[in-house]
């Protein structure tokens, strides 16, 4: 038991490295609050620009979509890090990560967004239309609220999976949760700092698993 | 009670709605062939036909929720085909059209309902809206609903509702497709009602229905079609009193026929 606690949380480890698992923690919810916004507002952006249902363009939005759900994000991660210099284009690890995870939530954000918009009815479509609203107008007031509600819970859980994965930053020297961490257990040769790791990712992200039920039973739906 | 402006028909006898030789294909298959039909201002006529004869089609021509290929339909005189993007607009917002399935939005309370179409497309402000909305909710007798969202009302009531959203933008015509082939028995009569009541207000429409009761009391006229044609029309008691066609008399006489 001794063995255990001096393992996994070792007082003098936890003290020295507190600060720097802190400041892990912030850095990982930047990345993850930035990752949210962007990948869910250009996930929105596609869906709705589908809508419209040109043709080549809609092409582009599914290939894009279907790209981006089927590549695992730390090979693009990689390959954008250490590859891009190659051509001249440096970027930095939080900057490769921001990149990668934002577009890869984007892709299942505008699959969600477009299920959601596919079920809300034609007949809502016709009425906006029948009382003399635009496309445009349609879209934003009636389809677009609804569409928005049926996605909540699925992109909640998408926004979850997809913000923790801030963690492959470690393999590019971004210095989040575990960057921090590992950095602390390679310096003590202690397993505690990855222990703190993992509490410090359950505190960012329990909230956000929790808030997701919520909005499951919140918006659970009826028509 | 104050009613502005509703169902003050100007009695010129120019047709509210003129259909012209119309003929409507989806693909190579003709839906509506060589249909003609007015009707004036004040006038309720019925449309009547067995499934899948065209009538939601045509009723859908009238406000381009589908588009003709060939022949001309006139609304108040004027080409539907002939405006600009925002002629069409306003042709819809004042043609109004009532679904089976009612269509009301569902995150969206009775007021916001039947005030929406008037800000964003006549461009009221909310204060006339809400004025507005609430006189046309009185009409169909739902006004202490305003709050309600649609799952919290009958389908009786959500169809008011309904009527309610497309009489509030002023329509010089309304179209109902089926209006209450979707209800329960006991709220039939509360739509029919209110349609009544619209027709003594002087109201245009042209109804789709089913409710042959209803066709042949409220009518002024009674139009039967029948494969993308009309086959007959004339006022109720000549088709349903002595139909001369005998597709006519085989629809007709099928409704009759006590069911089971
Ligand atoms: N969008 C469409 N594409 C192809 N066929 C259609 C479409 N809408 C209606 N139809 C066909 O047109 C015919 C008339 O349909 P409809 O106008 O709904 O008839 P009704 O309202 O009299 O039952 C039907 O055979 C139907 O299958
Ligand atoms: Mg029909």
């Amino acid at each position: 038991m001794d063995r255990f606690l001096a393992t996994f949380f070792n007082p003098i480890t936890i003290a020295t490295y507190t600060p720097a698992v802190l400041e892990g923690m912030k850095i990982t919810i930047i990345l993850a609050v930035a990752v949210t916004l962007a990948g869910t507002l250009l996930g929105l952006a596609l869906a709705m620009l589908r809508t419209f249902g040109i043709r080549p363009i809609n092409f582009f939005i599914i290939a894009f979509a279907d790209i981006g759900r089927a590549l695992p994000p730390l090979v693009i991660i990689l390959l954008v890090y250490f590859g891009l210099p190659g051509i001249g284009i440096r970027l930095s690890g939080p900057m490769v990560v921001f990149i990668v995870l934002a577009l890869t939530l984007a892709a299942f954000a505008e699959e969600v967004f477009w299920a959601g918009f596919t079920s809300v009815g034609k007949g809502q479509w016709e009425a906006g239309i029948a009382t003399g609203l635009g496309f445009p107008v349609t879209l934003s007031s009636i389809v677009l609220p609804q569409a928005i509600r049926l996605a909540i819970p699925p992109l909640m859980n998408r926004i979850l999976a997809i913000s923790k994965m801030t963690a492959l930053g470690s393999v590019v020297g971004v210095q989040e949760i575990l960057g921090a961490a590992s950095a602390a257990q390679s310096l003590s040769g202690s397993a505690t700092p990855l222990t703190m790791a993992a509490l410090a990712y359950l505190a960012i992200f329990l909230p956000v698993a929790l808030l997701a039920r919520l909005a499951e039973r919140r918006f659970a739906w009826k028509i | 009670m104050r009613r502005v402006g509703l169902l003050t028909v100007d009695r010129q006898m120019r047709p509210s709605l003129q259909i012209v030789s119309l003929s409507k294909r989806f693909g190579h298959l003709t839906i509506l062939r060589d249909i003609s039909l007015s009707v004036m201002p004040g006038e309720l006529v019925c449309l009547i036909g067995p499934s899948g004869s065209g009538k939601s089609t045509l009723l859908r021509c009238c406000n381009r929720l589908e588009e003709l290929s060939g022949g001309d339909i006139l609304i108040e005189g004027r080409n539907i085909y002939s405006g600009t993007a925002r002629d069409l607009k306003t042709l819809r917002a004042h043609t109004g059209m009532v679904f089976q399935s009612f269509n009301l939005y569902p995150h969206l309370d009775v007021l916001a309902n039947v005030t929406l179409a008037q800000r964003k497309a006549l461009g009221r402000t909310r204060k006339e809206a809400e004025a507005k909305a609430l006189d046309m909710l009185g009409l169909v007798g739902l006004a202490d609903r305003a709050k309600s969202y649609p799952a919290q009302l009958s389908g009786g009531q959500q169809q008011r509702v309904a009527i309610a959203r497309a009489l509030a933008l002023d329509p010089t015509l309304m179209l109902f497709d089926e209006p209450t082939s979707a209800l329960d028995p006991e709220t039939v009569g509360s739509v029919l009602s209110v349609m009544r009541n619209l027709k003594t207000r002087g109201m245009t429409m042209l109804v789709v229905t089913h409710e042959m009761s209803f066709a042949r009391e409220a009518a002024d006229r009674v139009v039967f079609m029948d494969g993308g044609m009309i086959v007959e029309e004339g006022p109720p008691e000549a088709i349903f009193g002595a139909p001369q066609m005998e597709r006519t008399q085989a629809f007709l006489s099928r409704l009759s026929k006590p069911v089971g």
